[in-house]
């Protein structure tokens, strides 16, 4: 339990921090949050090891005391591997705050920016009582007059920051004087308030740096009734319940996570009592419960929820030790199964260990472990794989098939800022992949393969439709990214609009099995008479056939089109992109300088040059 | 075995982030750095969550230790010695 200081004070803050954060996964209240989260703060952080990418900057604006989502949010940010630092703006000040441009939150520098403010904060003091003896135009003129405001104090916000605004809508009061009446008025209390947050999302709709927090139906979800506690309300200002807090936070680690790159991408399913209940193999394919009794249509129920995971781009695969043959047939044929064989993007269904399954899944699809979830029924299989496998999301999943959607629902792992329709048709690309694995396996040469695809690029520069997908490619590429640098829509679209100073390409790849979309993206940073490639990255689906080449040829072409003397590559390595390390050494570079940042390497455009391989046929803007 | 007595001293210990072996009646505002407003509230709250009780605003202002805190929930009927 205890700690001593004599190894060293770097690794003891660790191991302090890390007996702290056990205790709260194992046994989350407020109570032991309270504790982890004071302790915390006790310890000398500034000495603990938090690499760059994984620290986050909060600042909070609020109209109450948010104490509670402090340090909900620091200790989740923690649980999941960050250093956060919190900052809230003074008590009941965060117009002030928002407007001085010299005000200790833009001095902060933060990465998000929550603002939390309560609809009454923004009405008169006796808009509640008052509010039968108003006018219809009186009440839209209220709406307009708290839209504007709000919107006045968000465009500031945007303007002086490039951090992510989260602003949450108005909780509509479950309480109206009219009781039954409420909706037989033109526009009563449950109308006013709908109509706000109705107003709040149309205005921030298309943003890609104001994102509009449900707090409405999160309230719902919670219970209206259970998001206050009035003694704490009363006592200590604070509007939340102590229940209600992880619910907020919870939906606000969303955004963070999603910021920081932390998301889930694959759901690996069990078969047995996961997809079906029963045992396939002792009941067979007429004895498996799925949709005719209460039990099967809780499994149809969660398969349609999967279903519209993989709509939305969530990969799935299998992990299962069952007899391969019957499982198949079963996915099949099956008159109830909502997912068949075209919905997973790889499968091992075996007699191995899942652990060792749950790897070659991990090859085969070429994504990191940290990208998986993993549904099992059996606890002994899930603390195996929490065990062996600690970066792999085990969900503890409920005994009852009836609370299985409801688990995933709660899972909040998938969350993105941004879906284009690539990511969209993930699912579908990585079937078309695995025909893609077996065609290579039918031929003899990885060239003759190369030459059966029918390859054709399209290189263009960036513009308003590709850019969302852009920016999803450069937050979400970990893998083969040279310089894994990361920017937001806004930074991107702040480079294009300076095209004597950057260069932004976008690449889209195709074959007789589909198209693949936009999966190469690569940032050119003039310098002179050097072009630096200040990003380049290609999504992992698409390695190793030859398009990498041809996007970096475009780039040297351009360059040397422009006069330029030099091209420079740029390696800064992360813990994912060891696969990209060789990349610029493989295509002529030479390297000029490397230390503890990473390599830098050169092209010389006159004496070299990069050429775009003879089985792709590319198209240029 | 959760006695009043032990989930009373599970609360104060974590509140004012103490072991519990370091509870004792005599733990008062005064002498505690981390028995500040915050924790205070904490501590009546959880307190109140736990027994079921509602502490009046005089008991909760004139609250200075964890002595007074077991009176206090004597008198309101708890169990605890």
């Amino acid at each position: 339990m205890q700690t001593t200081s004599c190894s060293g004070i770097e690794t003891d803050i660790d191991l302090q921090l890390k007996e702290i954060l056990d205790k709260v996964r194992r046994q989350p209240s407020y109570l032991n949050y309270w504790n982890a989260y004071r302790r915390i703060q006790r310890l000398n952080l500034a000495a603990a090891k938090v690499p760059e990418e994984k620290r986050v900057m909060i600042a909070i604006l609020s109209s109450f005391t948010v104490e509670p989502l402090v340090m909900y949010l620091d200790v989740d940010c923690r649980l999941v591997g960050l250093g956060p630092q919190i900052y809230v703006a003074p008590f009941n000040q965060y117009a002030q705050e928002i407007l001085d441009s010299t005000s200790q939150l833009y001095r902060f520098g933060p990465d998000i920016i929550i603002v939390i403010v309560e609809a009454e904060r923004l009405l008169s003091d006796n808009f509640f009582q008052n509010f039968l003896t108003l006018s219809d135009e009186q009440k839209r003129n209220l709406q307009a007059e708290v839209i504007g405001y709000l919107r006045s104090l968000i465009s500031r916000l945007a303007e002086q920051t490039k951090a992510l605004i989260l602003v949450s809508n108005f909780v509509v009061p479950w309480f109206s004087p009219l009781g039954v009446l409420d909706n037989k008025v033109s526009l009563g209390i449950g109308d006013f308030f709908d109509g706000l947050d109705k107003m709040i999302a149309d205005l921030y709709r298309d943003s890609r740096q104001v994102y509009i927090v449900d707090l409405e139906n999160l309230a719902g979800q919670h219970g209206k009734s259970r998001c206050l506690n009035y003694e704490m309300y009363y006592r200590g200002a604070v509007l939340f319940s102590e229940s209600f807090f992880p619910v907020i936070a919870n939906e606000y680690m969303a955004y963070v996570k999603a910021l920081k790159n932390i998301v889930r991408k694959c759901i690996v399913l069990d078969l047995d009592n996961v997809l079906w209940g029963g045992i396939l193999g002792e009941d067979g394919f007429d004895g498996i419960k799925l949709g005719a009794d209460p039990i099967g249509r809780a499994y149809v129920d969660f398969q349609k929820l999967l279903l519209s995971y993989y709509n939305r781009g969530i990969i799935l695969a299998i992990n299962s030790r069952n007899n391969y043959g019957d499982s198949i047939r079963a996915i099949a044929e099956h008159p109830n199964m909502v997912l068949r064989g075209k919905h997973f993007a790889a499968m091992r269904i075996n007699w191995n260990d899942k652990v060792e399954n749950m790897i070659a899944l991990a090859k085969e699809l070429n994504i990191g472990l940290d990208s998986m979830v993993f549904v099992d029924d059996s606890p002994q299989e899930r603390e195996r794989m929490k065990q062996a496998l600690p970066q792999v999301l085990v969900v503890d999943m409920p005994k009852s098939p009836f609370h299985y959607s409801e688990t995933l629902q709660s899972l909040k792992a998938f969350d993105t800022l941004v879906l284009s329709e690539e990511d969209k048709r993930r699912g579908e690309m990585y079937h078309a992949e695995r025909k893609r694995r077996d065609l290579l396996e039918s031929k003899g040469s990885l060239e003759d393969f190369l030459r059966s695809l029918d390859m054709k690029a399209e290189i263009r520069y960036a513009n308003s439709f590709t850019i969302p997908r852009i920016t999803s490619l450069i937050n979400r590429t970990n893998q083969f990214n040279l310089a894994a640098r990361r920017y937001n829509q806004a930074e991107v679209e702040a480079m294009i609009s300076q095209s004597q100073r950057f260069l932004v390409y976008g690449m889209k790849v195709s074959d007789r099995f589909g198209d693949e979309g936009i999966v190469g993206v690569a940032i050119i940073r003039k310098e002179g008479q050097e072009w630096v490639i200040d990003s380049f990255l290609l999504s992992c689906r698409v390695i190793g056939r030859g398009a990498e080449t041809a996007l970096l040829a475009k780039t040297a072409d351009d360059a040397k089109a422009s006069g330029v003397s030099a091209l420079i590559g740029e390696y800064i390595p992360t813990a994912r992109n060891e696969p990209a390390k060789s990349f610029y050494s493989d295509h002529g570079f030479d390297l000029v300088k490397e230390d503890m940042a990473g390599m830098r390497w050169r092209l010389d455009l006159e004496k070299a040059t990069v050429k775009t391989p003879e089985w792709l046929s590319v198209t240029y803007e | 075995m959760n006695s009043a007595e032990e989930q009373l001293r599970e609360i104060v210990a974590k509140v004012l982030l103490l072991k519990e072996s370091e509870v004792t009646d005599a733990i008062s505002r005064k002498d505690t750095e981390s028995w500040d407003s915050l924790a205070h509230l904490m501590l009546v709250n959880e307190v109140e969550a736990a027994f079921n009780v509602t502490l009046s605003d005089d008991d909760i202002v004139e609250l200075k230790t964890v002595g007074e805190l077991k009176q206090k929930l004597r008198n309101l009927g708890v169990q605890i010695h």
